[in-house]
């Protein structure tokens, strides 16, 4: 079998000027002056976001001098900031907004948030207008689903050499230069995430979240299910939840069927006051009626975790998604090779895929030689 | 270019009334000779940029805060401003500011004399 694992990489190397880091952050802050800014959707004062991520950036400099150390809770909180640190302390000085990758502002945020002891929702609706802005950006208007008209022939025969495409960029590009799937690890544009999916489990309980939410059909892609955060912990948490979810409610459902005591307990949580509790009593009870009931899963991590054969990873940075590499170096796959941009990103990957690389099974080669050598077939 | 020459105290508070704004780590003497590497056109267009953010600023920033809340607003959102040009113009943010109201001609580089 053979496996390609893709990233934001291939979308810069077809447009070089619109999805680096650097271009995106500076997107976002200059879509705020936008006339058409989705205000409905987003901020309805989009100065009010422009000015929180400048704040986030002076405090930024603080946490790379470690005065935010004891604000990182737990392990993919501390991971994070590590890696933050170490990533932006040799250019501290000459430090710029846009030299901060947007994902890292994520957990700037959180940060900020523990310090200051902003909870949620206040945490959470912020980071969601974070989120959205961001997405906002990548999606440029729809121009990103374009990049693959510049796909030369060379180029969708090599994608086309692939029995599994693993990607975890949001857009299509892919899926319409081969007509063929795609499986989006970190969700996809046109997917809308669980709570706006009417047939989701999520909508059927009482306090279903669509019933309030009012979806702008020209910004589809802003409800999407597409997943962005500072920690592949995280994301893998988020990938992750509705299948945990489920299997837990099938449980407890299979229960409710057969066992009069856990009947008489679940029905008795539905008229808890901790709104947790009520959910998942309605979920239960739901799932006993109707088997089909269920949190949509959407990202197949299970399928990327258990690939086999050759795994090629091309425009994928070692710096972040973290366990994407653990769920690489924990596979059966017989060889994985990774295309590197810039050499020095070599022993990052060595020291994220130990496995593979004690064992002879991991081997680099060049990204710039088979971009040239795609772009000289055509 | 031309070559003006500016005092010491000239220089100084022409550097930190920019960086007030710009809040950058570099040094007053990197920041100058970086100010002296863009050309004319590039500095009357890092004025017409802060200029137009400036009336969109003018626009977006409510007028109907406490006084504190609204400097805190406008300082920030000039702040930005200038990541935004630096960005685009490949300077640091000082420099971007420093554009504004040099104490030369757009054709000029400054020279700090040192007595």
């Amino acid at each position: 079998m053979k496996n390609l694992l893709t990233g934001n990489g291939i979308n810069c190397q077809f447009d070089k000027e619109s999805y680096t880091s650097k271009q995106l952050v500076l997107r976002i802050l200059k879509n705020c002056a936008d006339a058409d800014f989705p205000t409905n959707i987003i901020v309805d004062q989009p100065y009010l976001l422009k000015n929180y991520l400048g704040k986030l950036f002076l405090f930024s400099r603080e946490i790379i001098r470690g005065e935010y150390d004891q604000y990182a809770f737990g392990s993919a909180e501390k991971e994070s900031l590590a890696s933050f640190k170490e990533r932006y302390r040799s250019n501290l000085r000459l430090l710029k907004m846009t030299d901060i990758c947007f994902e890292d502002y994520f957990l700037i945020h959180d940060l900020v948030c523990h310090k200051n002891k902003i909870n949620n929702p206040d945490q959470y609706i912020i980071r969601e207008a974070m989120r959205t802005a961001y997405l906002y950006a990548i999606y440029n208007k729809g121009r990103i689903n374009e990049l693959y008209l510049q796909y030369p022939e060379h180029f969708i025969r090599y994608l086309k050499s692939f029995d599994n495409i693993f990607t975890t960029n949001y857009d299509l590009n892919i899926e319409n230069a081969i007509q063929n799937s795609v499986i989006h690890l970190h969700g996809q544009f046109n997917v809308f995430s669980d709570v706006y999916d009417a047939n989701s489990l999520r909508n059927l309980l009482p306090d279903a979240p669509i019933r309030s939410a009012e979806i702008d059909p020209a910004f589809y892609y802003l409800y999407s299910n597409a997943i962005t955060t500072h920690s592949g912990g995280y994301k893998e948490f988020i990938i992750k939840q509705s299948s945990t979810a489920n299997k837990c409610v099938e449980g407890f459902a299979s229960a409710y069927k057969t066992n009069t005591g856990i009947k008489e307990q679940v029905d008795s949580w539905i008229h808890s006051s901790n709104t947790l509790l009520v959910n998942f009593g309605y979920a239960v009870i739901i799932k006993a009626r109707n088997p089909n009931a269920q949190f949509a899963e959407r990202y197949e991590f299970d399928k990327f975790k258990h690939m086999l054969g050759d795994l090629d990873i091309l425009g994928i940075s070692p710096w972040n998604d973290f366990h994407l590499f653990d769920a690489i170096n924990k596979s059966k796959i017989s060889r994985c090779t990774y295309y590197y941009y810039d050499e020095s990103n070599c022993l990052q990957v060595q020291k994220l895929l130990p496995h593979l690389y004690e064992s002879g099974r991991l081997c680099f080669q060049s990204a710039r030689k088979i971009w040239e050598n795609i772009i000289d077939e055509n | 270019m031309k070559i003006k020459s500016i005092s010491a105290l000239e220089a100084k508070k022409w550097y930190e009334i920019a960086n007030t704004f710009a809040r950058s780590f570099i040094s007053q003497s990197e920041a100058i000779h970086q100010f002296n590497q863009i050309t004319k056109d590039d500095r009357l267009k890092i004025r017409q940029a802060f200029s137009e953010y400036d009336s969109i600023r003018r626009k977006m920033l409510p007028i109907d805060q406490a006084e504190e809340e609204m400097k805190d607003a406008y300082y920030t959102s000039v702040l930005v401003d200038c990541h935004i040009i630096a960005t685009e113009f490949s300077i640091d943010p000082v420099v971007a500011t420093m554009c504004l109201t040099p104490p030369c001609s757009p054709n000029e580089k400054v020279l700090v004399k040192t007595r």
